[in-house]
């Protein structure tokens, strides 16, 4: 499997797991795609920091040609949308999921 | 002529033995003083300063809009280091199977277990702490897109 099987799976499973596990899907939710439109800017710039060629000729991270499809977006290789995208996702209903459970639900922690 | 060149000479070089060892560069020293920085020490922080940069643009949400996602540190943690978990699995074996590769000269030069560098580490807990406070910075701007949030109760 190279990144490009495993961001595909990544973000398919992220995706599943808050339709068909989670109760009340971030999916459905308008909070969760204000946010997601918010943080994506913000993934392409940093993205684009970490992957562009500087002048020694090398990024701060480089992929195996091999491993990835070959498309890039902000100079970051398109599966790196996936891979945000499905970390993003889990970890909001993660947060989620303890909040449903009346962990630390509320902000004044009462 | 001589004598007041050797005189000359004398008084630089006891100005420059008084300020060898502050901050100062040297007075009348005829080279250029040595930077303080110098540029492969400011390399090192080339994926860092991504980490500080996502810091600074996510965590000033907990102060101004008052989110309480560090302050209710337990439940971000609980959510986060299951999800990091998984991925810091998926970024070894990609480190291993030479996947992704960083260049070493932008690099702390920290490493840890499987050759995943601190920063590696580091991005797991910043990025998903940033993706909680900007939900919850949504959520408290507009509070009624809260509104479904507990709607099914899993307890």
């Amino acid at each position: 499997m190279v990144y490009s099987d495993i961001a595909i799976a990544a973000f398919g499973i992220s995706i599943m797991v808050d339709l068909f596990l989670f109760k009340n899907s971030l999916l459905t939710r308008l909070a969760f795609w204000l946010s997601y439109m918010i943080i994506l800017p913000f993934q392409l710039l940093t993205n684009w920091w970490l992957t562009h060629n500087r002048s020694d000729g090398k990024a701060i991270v480089m992929y195996d040609p091999d491993a990835i499809i070959g498309i890039r977006i902000a100079a970051a290789p398109l599966e790196d949308l996936l891979f945000g995208f499905a970390l993003v996702l889990s970890v909001m209903g993660m947060w989620e999921f303890w909040g449903r459970r009346g962990f630390q639900r509320n902000k004044n922690l009462q | 002529m001589a004598t007041a060149t050797e005189a000359l000479e004398k008084f630089r070089t006891l100005l420059n033995s008084l300020t060898a060892f502050s901050c100062m560069s040297p007075p009348f020293s005829t080279t250029l003083p040595k930077p303080i920085v110098r540029g492969s020490d400011v390399q090192k922080f080339g994926y860092m300063a991504m980490l500080a940069f996502t810091v600074c643009g996510s965590f000033w949400l907990e102060f101004f809009l008052k989110t309480s996602v560090i302050r209710r540190w337990k439940r971000a943690l609980l959510s986060i280091l299951p999800i990091s978990a998984l991925f810091l699995i998926w970024d070894a074996y990609a480190i291993a199977q030479g996947h992704w590769f960083f260049n070493r000269d932008r690099m702390l030069g920290i490493y840890g277990p499987f050759d995943i560098p601190l920063e590696e580490f580091l991005f797991f807990i910043v990025v998903p702490m940033a993706a909680i406070l900007t939900i919850e910075g949504v959520t408290t701007v507009k509070p009624h897109l809260r509104e479904k949030e507990f709607g099914k109760d899993e307890m």
